[in-house]
């Protein structure tokens, strides 16, 4: 077990949960689109974060690897940029083994997801 | 256009497929290779927008059975990669992606890409569309042996010369020229309209024959115009309309269908008029011994200003000897054994 990657560039508070002006241009300025994708999204986060948790618990390092991937699509699309790098580690340290920077991932990953619930209230 | 997205993550999915909805195209959605697979071979998707990783198929397995699928149309494949991903584009491009597009996507890229594959997707159809047309329209006409090959040969070569022509160059393009080769076997696609008795009659026409043998220009510019109203993008419709209707007028304004004179024909129908007439002089037919080619030549040059364009006369002279090569390679073996309905009656020379 190796020591964890250390953080190039980790979320501050200034950072925006939600990329919107990304998220705006990706979706053509279409408004529904933008609000039906960020409902879906937070929709489906507590379910998968409850799957990666499980898969990690488990140790099973190629579910984590495979949840934390799908969910990095959808953070990155929607914007959440912050998410999105959290979960690309999690899928890093899941692919190199890495089971206990795994679980420390996933504790900073769970830490921006309060912090994006809290931001938009 | 009918376009699949396949990709394992709903939220993804869910966005690409507003953005492709919202750029006018109709979306499939797949949840994975399989899905897609499946649903490929249930509609008529042209372009697939297909994610790399996902469960069960992965979108270089769906690629790869895409292209192993022996029957139906192409189908143009962009893969989505991540940025900073191991995926290997070679690999890609040799299970048969035609494309990639980076994740998350950029929507006005995505949009260019997605043009970049509609146009290849349509030049497909496009091309089988025309030669389909023009097939059928040869199965009517007895005219038949390769004169649709040698004309389409010979208004490539008009269309060559007169592009450093200094009036005509700024109009004739690559594409126009390629244009004009593409439609040219469809100038007479209007005879499928003539009736029989007068098309296959042995001989020669009467005056009111004549005159209905005539509305061929009309039948087929029509038919290829209501095309091009419905296409109206479709720049290759219009020169097809073009050439239909209007290869039989003449420099002087005494052709027909509506007695066009000088450049109010559209130059791909003086071109057409030179190639189609040049043709039917230097054939065989039951009645008539093909005319060597500096016979025609002569022809054609009494025509320079009356019936023919004098710049496409000159662009023909110049074309000259490739005109001839054309002409010796493309032969036809063997009579014709069906009769020409409308003798080339020289000097007013007419091809039907
Ligand atoms: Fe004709």
């Amino acid at each position: 077990m190796s020591t964890p990657a250390i953080d190039v560039n980790p979320a501050t508070e200034a950072d925006p949960v939600i990329e919107f002006d990304e998220l705006m241009d990706r979706c053509l300025g279409n408004l529904d689109l933008m609000e039906r994708a960020i409902e879906a999204f937070i929709g489906q986060f507590p379910n998968d974060l409850a799957n990666v948790g499980r898969a990690i618990e488990v140790g099973s390092k190629a579910e984590i690897a495979a949840i934390a991937h799908r969910m990095k699509g959808s953070a990155s699309n929607i914007g959440a940029t912050a998410i999105a790098s959290e979960l690309k580690r999690l899928e890093l340290a899941a692919n190199g083994n890495k089971l206990r920077d795994a679980a420390h991932r996933y504790e900073a990953l769970r830490g921006e997801w309060s912090r994006l619930l809290h931001a938009i209230g | 256009m009918q376009v699949l997205v396949a990709d394992d993550d709903p939220i993804s999915a869910m966005i690409l497929e507003g953005v492709l909805t919202n750029l006018g195209y109709s979306v499939v959605v797949a949840n994975d290779g399989e899905d897609a697979w499946e649903k490929l071979r249930q509609c008529d998707c042209r372009i697939v927008v297909s994610d790399w990783e996902m469960p069960r198929m992965d979108g270089l397995e769906l690629c790869r059975k895409i292209r192993s699928r022996d029957v139906g149309s192409y189908v143009y494949v962009i893969l989505l990669t991540s940025r900073t991903g191991s995926h290997n584009l070679v690999e890609g491009l040799r299970a048969g992606a035609d494309d990639f597009v980076t994740k998350p996507f950029d929507s006005a890229e995505l949009r260019v890409r997605m043009f970049v594959g509609e146009r290849i997707v349509s030049m497909e159809s496009r091309d089988l569309v025309i030669f389909t047309l023009a097939k059928l329209a040869e199965s009517r006409d007895p005219e038949t042996g390769s004169h649709l090959e040698r004309v389409r040969e010979y208004v490539r070569v008009l269309g060559e010369r007169l592009s450093t022509h200094e009036r005509y160059g700024s109009e004739i393009d690559p594409d126009f020229i390629r244009m004009m080769y593409l439609t040219s076997p469809l100038h007479d696609i209007g005879k499928v309209g003539i009736p029989d008795d007068v098309l296959l009659k042995p001989g020669r026409l009467t005056k009111d024959e004549m005159n209905c043998m005539k509305l061929h220009t009309v039948i087929g510019g029509k038919t290829l115009d209501a095309a091009l109203r419905a296409h109206p993008s479709a720049s290759y419709l219009k020169v097809a309309r073009d050439i239909a209707w209007t290869h039989h007028e003449r420099y002087d304004g005494t052709g027909y269908p509506n007695g066009l004179a000088g450049e109010d024909i559209p130059l791909c129908g003086r071109i057409m008029a030179v190639a189609d007439v040049y043709d039917a002089l230097t054939t065989k037919r039951v009645y008539k011994d093909a005319m060597p080619h500096h016979e025609a030549k002569e022809i054609l040059l009494a025509g320079c200003g009356t019936q023919f364009d004098p710049a496409v006369i000159d662009a023909f002279e110049q074309g000259e000897m490739e005109f001839i090569r054309i002409k010796e390679m493309m032969e036809d073996q063997g009579e014709s054994t069906e009769p020409e309905p409308n003798a080339v009656d020289s000097p007013n020379v007419l091809t039907n």
